[in-house]
């Protein structure tokens, strides 16, 4: 059996396939979005997902949420005297969905298709990887975010032959994808993105004004002290940012110091707040349409997903841009891991989807480092020759050939690098080796650059001396930010020595943690009968009797619904 | 040349300048192909694919071909775009193109960069201004230099912007603003006491027309003389009027005179066995000295 996992900043969720449509899978709460989030608990036991989410505010140095963005870098988030990496992290969350996917199927599952965001560099596709293998699954495919939006729409759509932008904002990441559909080919004809832009930002930029307005910047500061008055200030952002889509002004409060912080916010206020952030939404947009040779107004229809789409000032600047209005149909949290299960039903030659194929493309050019010259003079060094271009249809395989720069050259150093800028300084490195060349005249000797990019976005370089065919191959792996076999080796023997919270159990840690992050948001008399009831539910709680536990649950929740209204999941 | 009968063997067909036909044979084909697992033969499908679909879009190279492109029924072809009524335009929009018209690329660009600020404006209408000052700014010679790079910069299209390679107005472009550079350069160099020292220096102060041409001179800076004259040819087209062009011929013909070669194949050898060889010389006598001392004792 093979999943679909929407691996988000924000939230994650999993789908499969069967008889013919993608289904969500609901996790132990019953929900289908999974917070990507992990706390360890007071007796040392590893939380996930709700539970998890609740404890950013009151215990923000235990808990670790939008690690997605650390993903392919060296960052270590200390919890508490633990310490991981983004991918040990997002192993926990990818092990909680396979669990949770295991519970609903009735059957083990160890394969699974991962979404990542188009803009995802190698690093960071190859980090996403290795959280899978942590978490114990044997990931087939790693398909992109705007893709599966388009596939989970796709097949909605029928036979019709049309054109579809699809722009994706999520928890992080900004990807812009243009597809065309035809004779059931779904083909993607260009991608960009933004890597650093996402619904995070929206957030960060209210809670700054917050702090700004209340003038809280030397309390807030980088210290230790303050990480939890940070967190509920960005909770009290998202809240902000969640109820400012629906009405016209929002009062921001955060209970700090036995008192409360208030200010309040408008829609305007907020849209002038946005209004860089959605500029940059822009370029993208512009530079996909222009790679695939379209105007806009040849689009016929434009998918938004991510769930920071939800945003008017987001609707309304795509519908400037395009002219028209977006489809609806599809929840934006949703399509992209429905779109996973519809790419897991096609691995897995699902009968249903035998007139179904798809083609992607790599979302940047690579390619390596070269100098000019002439007769031994070197005119620019540095310069960045392109192998394999953006929105190459994939998989690819491309070689170039370059030859020696100087009389009796020994070696050569080949400098693989990612991006569209002139010089390689602006690029982003992925690699270098170095590989030994007969001394000749300049210009004499050559050495072919093979570049090879799979259908998962995953690059292989290959050289060849042509003169003596020997055979080079460079290993990205060794670079900054990943981790070679030996060390996954390792990670994986950590991560199966941490104790994770029972699962059956998880429902009332949420309920606990949720109520105690309501305490911690709440003052007065408000606050005590919080507590009140806490405990009342703690000693429920202690004398184990299920049937006891399920009404008192039931009571509790309910009344923590009244209490939270602004509680959003 | 391309083997056009492996391309059409490939996609099944027969030769065929009708778009729909022949990404029904690639659609066909290509469902029965693994990408992940046949990645040659995915490559040799799409390549076949995209060199017909060019051809028959062109409809040029296409051989064999039984139906002539103008007698074929209007084939529905998907890249010709529909002409949008024309739209109402807005007072922005208006603004920015009088100004292109005006050729103030300065404000164009400013206005453009303000009405993107505000997410006012429409994609198509964005594009097909910023495409329209891009034009202009990438072939009106007469612009002037630091206004054409200004507008850039602001657009962020300095040093040819992400999208260099795309398109050749971008290019183009982006070789302008290289030759701004480098003229700045070149200035720089007959300003700097530390430069213009340099043969670098004195090239550019004989370019610039600043200095006598003489042969011995001339000589010296030969190298870089030659380099400076190759950049000129380069970049020549915008600058045309910053150089006096009849002084430009002259050290030319000066540089190419049989002396000033001979001078400037002869010397390079002469100063690099001076770099390579003086010092093993030294070394070597050094040591037949010290021979020879301790021979003596």
């Amino acid at each position: 059996m093979i999943i679909g996992i929407d691996l988000g900043t924000t939230n994650s969720l999993s789908a499969f396939w069967r008889d013919g449509s993608a289904q969500l899978i609901p996790n132990a709460l019953g929900s289908f979005l999974t917070p990507s989030a992990v706390s360890v608990a007071e007796d040392g036991a590893m939380l996930t997902g709700m539970a998890a989410r609740e404890r950013l505010s009151t215990r923000p140095d235990l808990s670790a949420a939008a690690f997605k963005r650390a993903m392919g870098t060296n960052h270590i988030f200390n919890l508490g005297k633990k310490k991981f990496r983004a991918e040990d992290l997002s192993a926990l969350v990818l092990r909680s969905l396979k669990e949770d996917a295991e519970r609903h199927l009735g059957q083990p599952v160890s394969d699974a298709v991962i979404t990542v965001p188009a803009y995802f560099s190698d690093a960071q596709r190859k980090a996403t990887r290795t959280a899978g293998q942590l978490a114990g699954l044997n990931v087939v495919r790693l398909l992109n975010e705007p893709t599966a939006a388009a596939l989970a729409y796709g097949l909605q759509s029928g036979e019709a032959e049309q054109r579809v932008v699809v722009l994706d904002l999520g928890g992080g990441t900004f990807d812009v994808s243009i597809l065309e559909m035809f004779e059931g080919v779904m083909e993607v004809r260009a991608s960009a993105g933004d890597n650093r832009l996402g619904g995070e930002d929206f957030t960060q930029a209210l809670a700054d004004e917050f702090a700004l307005v209340l003038k809280l910047e030397d309390k807030i500061g980088k210290g230790r002290g303050t990480a939890p008055l940070r967190a509920a200030i960005l909770r009290a952002a998202e809240v902000a940012k969640r109820a400012l889509s629906g009405e016209h002004s929002h009062v921001m409060s955060v209970a700090w110091e036995d008192g409360m912080l208030e200010t309040e916010i408008t829609r305007e206020r907020y849209d002038q707040l946005a209004l860089p952030l959605l500029n940059r939404m822009r370029a993208p947009v512009e530079r996909a349409l222009r790679d695939a040779k379209l105007m806009p107004n040849q689009i016929d229809h434009l998918v938004l997903a991510g769930g920071a789409t939800r945003m008017p000032g987001i609707r309304r600047l795509a519908g400037t841009m395009f002219q028209r209005l977006p489809v609806a149909g599809i929840g934006p949290d949703e399509v992209v891991a429905l779109g996973a299960a519809v790419q897991a039903g096609l691995v897995a030659e699902d009968a249903a989807l035998e007139d179904r194929v798809m083609t992607d493309v790599a979302p940047f050019s690579m390619g390596i480092e070269v100098s000019s010259g002439h007769q031994g003079q070197v005119l620019m060094r540095g310069l960045y020759l392109p192998v394999i271009e953006r929105n190459t249809v994939i998989p690819a395989s491309r070689s170039v050939t370059v030859h020696t720069l100087f009389d009796h050259q020994r070696d050569m150093r080949i400098g693989v690098f990612q991006g569209e800028a002139r010089m390689v300084e602006d690029n982003i490195s992925l690699g270098a080796m170095g590989i030994d060349i007969p001394a000749a005249p300049a210009g004499k000797e050559s050495v072919t650059i093979r570049f090879t990019y799979d259908v998962s976005g995953l690059l292989e370089v290959e050289a060849v001396v042509d003169s003596t065919r020997t055979q080079h191959q460079l290993v990205i792996e060794s670079q900054a930010g990943g981790l070679n076999a030996k060390e996954i080796a390792a990670r994986l023997d950590m991560l199966s020595h941490l104790k994770i919270h029972p699962r059956d159990d998880m429902i009332n840690v949420t309920l606990l943690n949720r109520a105690e992050r309501l305490y911690a948001e709440r003052i007065g008399p408000e606050r005590n009968q919080i507590a009140f009831r806490l405990d009342a539910f703690r000693l429920v709680l202690e004398r184990q009797d299920p049937a006891e536990v399920e009404t008192a649950r039931a009571a509790f929740t309910a009344w923590l619904e009244i209490v939270d209204r602004s509680f959003f999941s | 040349m391309k083997d056009w009968e492996a391309i059409w063997a490939v996609l099944g067909l027969e030769a065929t300048a009708d778009l729909p036909t022949i990404r029904r044979a690639y659609a066909r084909r290509l469902k029965t192909i693994d990408q992940a697992r046949e990645p040659d033969a995915f490559a040799m499908l799409r390549d076949a694919y995209e060199a017909a679909m060019k051809a028959a879009q062109s409809g040029g190279e296409v051989r064999n071909v039984t139906v002539r492109l103008a007698e074929t029924p209007a084939s529905p072809t998907p890249q010709t775009p529909e002409r949008p009524p024309a739209p109402e335009r807005s007072p922005e929009v208006r603004a920015i193109l009088q100004a292109i018209v005006a050729r103030d690329v300065v404000s164009a660009a400013r206005l453009l960069r303000q009405a993107r600020r505000e997410c006012g404006l429409a994609l198509a209408e964005d594009m097909a201004l910023a495409n329209q000052l891009l034009l202009t700014l990438a072939h009106d010679i007469e612009l002037d230099g630091a206004a054409v790079e200004e507008a850039a910069l602001m657009l962020g299209w300095h040093a040819g912007g992400e999208d260099y390679r795309r398109s050749p107005e971008m290019e183009r472009l982006a070789r302008r603003l290289d030759a701004e550079h480098w003229y700045r350069l070149l200035l720089a160099a007959t300003q700097s006491w530390r430069v213009r020292l340099t043969s670098q220096g004195a090239a550019a102060r004989l370019m610039l027309g600043k200095g006598r041409i003489r042969l011995p001179l001339l000589v010296v800076p030969g190298a870089s003389l030659m380099q400076a004259f190759a950049s000129y040819g380069l970049y020549g087209v915008w600058l045309r009027g910053r150089f006096d062009a009849e002084r430009l011929a002259h050290i030319d013909t000066v540089l190419k005179s049989r002396r000033a070669l001979f001078l400037r194949k002869v010397m390079p050898r002469v100063r690099r066995f001076t770099l390579r060889h003086w010092r093993a010389l030294v070394f070597f006598c050094l040591v037949v000295s010290w021979i020879w001392r301790g021979f003596g004792r």
